[in-house]
């Protein structure tokens, strides 16, 4: 996904560890859920698959590394440093037929992304009979509103309908909302929920996709969802104030256009789902997992500098933030990784730390 | 031709048809497969009304769910329109219309022009509110009223033409304030003596 080149030049400047030192996780490589059994059918998809070989070797490394990893426990640390070097250097092998053909028929095998989302994420087990409870609690008090949502989530994409039905994400919605206020969380139900659980289902099998959804949204952005979505206001700032850093012409100019950087809500809290295309989101989630969730206010900076000149020539150029350019995942990462290293340790130290922790003195940043 | 500027916010509960109102007014265009909207859209589209005015619209779109209350509030100050809408075949999007009406009212000045819109008119057959349940409430609050389908684009045009030309109606006789400093904003005036107003209205481009 980075060429080869262009990234190890990257990774010797040291950006690579300033990442992985600024990623906010302890991660575990999973054990229960992550059985032999899976491991040894993802591998059987990898041999049989009729993609070509570097795909292959590409698949072979990370099932191999997710073995490693499940054996060697003392060192989860390099391990998982391995695990996310291998992301943003080579990033994940496209999908085989196998992996589509399961998604398709519903199956309940991990595909190759599903695996390395759970580890990443730290999934340690999916209690399949908890889940199963939650859906025994019938509809939450938010049912309604999912309801509405779940027939507007990406309904563009053709292979997102065929895949994720209507009922599965009402199901897994609705049952993330009862675990919310089981666990007595402010957490409810907010609108862009509905994108982000639906990437989940469509690369995981339901029960997996719940935890992942819901382990991404207690534990690694809970201020983009809480009620008031303060995080997202935070993250908003905070774009605002590296935008004017980075592009000092290019913001001059929305200044005097109606710019506000509100407008970008939805790349923000939707996690970046509300730009097509899914296959190409996919790929920014794998960075985003593996070096911290904040990186989403960089890539959409990225976005707008992608558009540049059209933003500059545009009369109206906010109006553009409708609907952003469809993702180059490829061209994005690469952009954000010059982002990042232009930015002052305490500006990136806030971008890190502003999905999770609550930051008192954002006025500073209007 | 005269032109004037004016900035108009679209509101209401969720699942009304806002966005693809929008959609229908600025690009002629309707989907049956919009996503949700979250946050806030930004739109601009310049329009002629009754061959006599340039009107250039800013328009302002709204995720529709309390969660984005607080962003979204925000767009009302200064604003000249604001477009309530609702879905007729809904009954529940009518219902709260009262508390919409308050927010609206709170967040922007008194002078704003509001139009109470009942969309989804193309689905009579499903219809739950009346149209002169809409006009009641319109009349009652003092606001105007149309309904409209985005889908076959019915009244959509007139929708916008209809809140403007109030606009421009307070405008002309100077209970709403052009200034001059900023040729992009127009603002609300409200609160000055009406002396004062007229004084204003003298310096300004109208």
């Amino acid at each position: 996904m980075i060429s080869t080149e262009c990234s190890s030049r990257l990774f010797t400047l040291d950006l690579q560890l300033k990442l992985i030192l600024n990623s906010n996780s302890s991660f575990l490589f999973c054990t229960g859920s992550l059985s032999q059994s899976q491991l040894a059918a993802a591998a059987a998809v990898g041999a049989s698959s009729t993609t070509t070989s570097p795909n292959t070797a590409l698949r072979k490394k990370y099932l191999d590394l997710i073995e490693y990893g499940n054996k060697h426990y003392e060192t989860t640390t390099q391990n998982l440093y391995q695990l996310r070097k291998t992301i943003l250097l080579e990033g994940l092998p496209p999908e085989t037929e196998e992996e589509i053909e399961d998604r398709r028929k519903d199956s309940p095998r991990c595909s190759l992304r599903g695996l390395v989302w759970k580890i990443l994420l730290g999934i340690k087990e999916c209690d399949a009979e908890k889940y199963i409870e939650l859906l025994k609690l019938g509809s939450s008090d938010q049912y309604q509103k999912i309801r509405k949502d779940i027939s507007r989530t990406f309904m563009k994409d053709a292979l997102f309908c065929q895949a994720v039905s209507q009922d599965k994400l009402s199901r897994c919605l609705n049952a993330f909302v009862h675990m919310t206020s089981e666990i007595k969380s402010n957490l409810n139900y907010v609108q862009g929920m509905n994108a982000i659980c639906g990437a989940f289902l469509y690369v995981l099998p339901e029960l997996d996709a719940f935890y992942c959804f819901q382990q991404l949204v207690l534990h690694y952005c809970h201020l983009y969802l809480v009620p008031k979505i303060s995080g997202v206001h935070t993250a908003l700032n905070i774009l605002d104030t590296i935008l004017e850093f980075v592009d000092p012409e290019l913001y001059g100019y929305l200044k005097t256009r109606s710019y506000d950087p509100v407008l970008l809500t939805h790349a923000i809290l939707s996690l970046g789902t509300s730009t097509p295309p899914l296959g190409e989101l996919l790929h920014l989630w794998d960075f985003y997992f593996a070096f911290g969730i904040h990186l989403n206010v960089i890539c959409t900076i990225a976005q707008l500098l992608l558009m540049r000149d059209t933003l500059l020539a545009h009369p109206s150029p906010c109006s553009l933030f409708r609907s952003l350019p469809e993702l180059d995942s490829e061209t994005i990462i690469n952009l954000s990784i010059h982002i990042v290293r232009q930015l002052p340790d305490d500006l990136y130290d806030l971008l890190v730390d502003h999905p999770i922790a609550d930051i008192s003195s954002q006025d500073e940043f209007v | 031709m005269e032109e004037f500027h004016f900035k108009c916010i679209v509101t209401g509960p969720p699942c009304v048809g806002k966005s693809s109102l929008l959609l229908q007014f600025c690009e002629k265009e309707f989907s049956a497969e919009l996503d949700t909207t979250v946050g806030v859209e930004f739109q601009s589209k310049t329009m002629e009304l009754d061959s006599t005015y340039k009107i250039k619209l800013e328009i302002w779109d709204t995720a529709g769910q309390e969660s984005f209350r607080s962003i979204t509030n925000n767009y009302y100050r200064g604003a000249h329109i604001a477009l309530l809408v609702y879905d007729i075949t809904n009954r529940q999007s009518f219902q709260y219309l009262g508390s919409w009406l308050e927010e609206i009212s709170q967040m922007s000045g008194e002078n704003i022009v509001t139009l109470l819109i009942g969309n989804k008119s193309d689905h009579n057959d499903r219809r739950v509110v009346k149209v002169e349940e809409g006009e009641r409430f319109a009349r009652e609050n003092n606001i105007l009223f149309i309904e409209t389908s985005a889908k076959d684009n019915t009244n959509v045009e007139k929708a916008f033409e209809d809140a403007t030309r109030q606009v421009v109606k307070l405008i002309k006789e100077g209970k709403m304030v052009v200034v001059n400093k900023k040729p992009q904003t127009v603002s609300l005036n409200q609160k000055e003596d009406p002396k004062q107003q007229q004084q204003q209205k003298k310096s300004g481009c109208c």
